[in-house]
């Protein structure tokens, strides 16, 4: 029987956050970025977590800190989602390419 | 050693700036000038109880060892109060049309308190909740004048890096705090320092530096920065040049070199080469601009970079000089962004040519633009001169490689002086008509010209007494690396 241990838990927070990061460079709509950016903070939350539970020092930091990072992640995609209606109201279109202005 | 009511004043400025900033919010949209004036009084009370914290020499750890009060907190507050207060003045006439005006300056507070909780910040969870309370009430900066399609463009570019460098930064984190098992500063620097180098150690920092560097918009991560300073309302450019990027350089000091101690000589290595690179490719870059905005972004980078000197030398000496120039680039890059937008405001132009015959046509304007960018260059006896002599001096008496470090760093003092030039020929040497040069009604311009001075003002002074300010680093400095 295996028994589930820490490893799992990084590797799986390490894919996730590779999955998050491969998202958040390729992907050219804002949407997708946002979600993409969401995956990496969760796998942050599962590595915190994971630690936890698992190291011989914890003194429940980490279940704290993931609290933290759900909050700031939530205010993160509101004032995302907020600025990528007003992007869509003028531009009627969320494609990062379309956004060509700002050149130098 | 939770908190108690004795501990709770030192909160004060803070708790001054949330409450005005909630108040200012309720406030009905038809003020204009209310919020600006409760603003100011909350900034300069909060400077009066800094002052007094920072010279009675308050010290204390409170709330669990998450908050410390020493003289490195209070100056930092301090600094950035100062330079948020510059910031607010000079944005009176940009607000007389703005529809958002309340919430930008209620925005601009919030972001001021967070910058303060950086400097007081004793553990992750602290350092992390403050630095994410600047960067989300500034991603909405950009886009507060709704008209403006550039400021749109500006506003997803920084929201995108700003969001994703967050993630990678608390990648990081969670890899120190699993290695060492607390996310107190304090313990992960004694665990750390009794450990040897492992290879988590290594990943956790590379996520660490690419997610700061980011925020402190360093080459190879700076690309955002030339198109959110430049789609940025000024007033916004400056605070996002000036002062928020300061705060990731609060963060770096105290992660990197408080707590990475460790792994100091990998440390030095990867910032000397990452400081030589991001000087020269800023100041190379900054040589072709046409935009004066889009050229004070890339001569924003290059300070970075030398900030980033002082902070590869590694020594007391070096941090307060890299603690120094942090003040002077913040006063030079508010100044400055300030005094263009006196000048192109009217055209809404900000290319080299609307500078044509302004030392003719508004003497007083060119001159203070004038002072800013011989600063920027640092030419003596500005401040901007003694941040950068400071760090030249520490890098020589480590000597070795850094001596080749302080040589590019000079070097590029030099090259950068060459678009510093530019423009200032530009505007006392070349020839305009009387209907091309610019023209200043005092009345539109009045508190960008105010804002200037200001930062004009402090650049001289401090730069004719830089004792004060230079022993108020050592002091902050003897805190972090004792």
């Amino acid at each position: 029987m295996l028994e589930i241990g820490l490893t799992h838990y990084l590797l799986l927070g390490a894919a996730l956050f590779a999955i998050g990061l491969f998202g958040a460079i390729g992907k050219k709509h804002v949407i997708s970025i946002l979600l993409s950016i969401e995956l990496m903070l969760n796998a942050v939350n599962i590595n915190l977590l994971a630690f936890s539970k698992f190291l011989p020092l914890s003194n429940g930091a980490g279940e704290i800190f993931s609290i933290f990072v759900i909050v700031i992640a939530a205010a993160e995609v509101a004032i995302g989602l907020a600025i990528a209606i007003a992007l869509y109201r003028s531009k009627g279109s969320l494609d990062l390419d379309k956004f060509n202005l700002l050149r130098w | 050693m939770g908190i108690t009511p004795s501990d709770l004043q030192y909160f004060a400025p803070e708790i001054l700036l949330a409450l005005v900033a909630i108040v200012i919010f309720l406030l009905p949209r038809a003020s204009k000038n209310i919020p600006m004036v409760f603003a100011l009084g909350a900034i300069g009370l909060s400077f009066l109880g800094t002052v007094w914290f920072l010279f009675t020499g308050a010290n204390t750890v409170m709330l669990f060892g998450s908050m410390e009060i020493n003289a490195f907190s209070e100056l930092m507050k301090l600094i950035f109060l100062v330079l948020a207060g510059i910031t607010i003045l000079g944005s009176y006439n940009y607000l007389q049309n703005l529809r958002f005006a309340k919430e930008y300056i209620s925005l601009l507070l919030v972001a001021t308190m967070g910058l303060m909780f950086l400097g007081s910040a004793g553990d992750f969870i602290t350092l992390f909740v403050a630095f994410e309370l600047v960067s989300i009430s500034t991603y909405a900066l950009p886009i507060i004048d709704q008209k403006s399609e550039k400021g749109k463009e500006a506003a997803i570019k920084y929201f995108v890096t700003g969001a994703f460098s967050s993630a990678l930064i608390l990648y990081g984190l969670s890899l120190l705090y699993g290695l060492t098992g607390s996310v107190q500063l304090s313990v992960v620097a004694t665990v750390l320092q009794a450990s040897t180098l492992q290879p988590i150690l290594i990943v956790a920092m590379i996520f660490l530096l690419a997610g700061f560097g980011y925020k402190m918009a360093i080459v190879p991560f700076h690309l955002w920065a030339p198109d959110a300073y430049e789609g940025s309302p000024t007033p916004v450019s400056a605070f996002l040049a000036g002062i928020t990027k300061k705060g990731a350089f609060v963060v770096v000091l105290k992660l990197f070199l408080a707590t990475l101690i460790a792994i100091k000589l990998h440390v030095i290595l990867l910032f000397a080469i990452i400081a030589a690179l991001t000087m020269t490719i800023g100041n190379i870059v900054a040589l072709v601009q046409n935009d004066m905005k889009r050229m004070l972004a890339y001569s924003s980078i290059a300070h970075a970079g030398n900030i980033l000197v002082g902070l590869a030398i590694f020594t007391p000496l070096a941090a307060a000089g890299a603690i120094m120039h942090i003040v002077a680039h913040g006063l030079m890059a508010v100044g400055a962004f300030f005094g263009i937008e006196a000048v192109c405001k009217k055209k809404q132009d900000y290319s080299l040519q609307s500078f044509h015959g302004l030392g003719k046509s508004v003497p007083l304007l060119a001159l203070g633009l004038s002072v800013i960018l011989l600063s920027l260059a640092g030419v003596p006896p500005l401040l901007g001169f003694w941040s950068k002599m400071v760090i030249v001096i520490s890098a020589f008496e480590v000597g070795g490689g850094m001596i080749l470090l302080a040589l590019i760093l000079v070097l590029n003092s030099a090259l950068s002086m060459v678009y510093y030039a530019r423009l200032i020929k530009v505007m006392y040497m070349s020839p305009a008509s009387a209907e091309t040069a610019p023209k200043a009604k005092w009345g539109e311009i009045v508190s960008y010209s105010t804002a200037l001075a200001i930062c004009v003002g402090l650049l001289l002074l401090l730069g004719l007494f830089p004792n004060q300010l230079f022993m108020l680093c050592q002091a902050a400095v003897a805190i972090l690396l004792p």
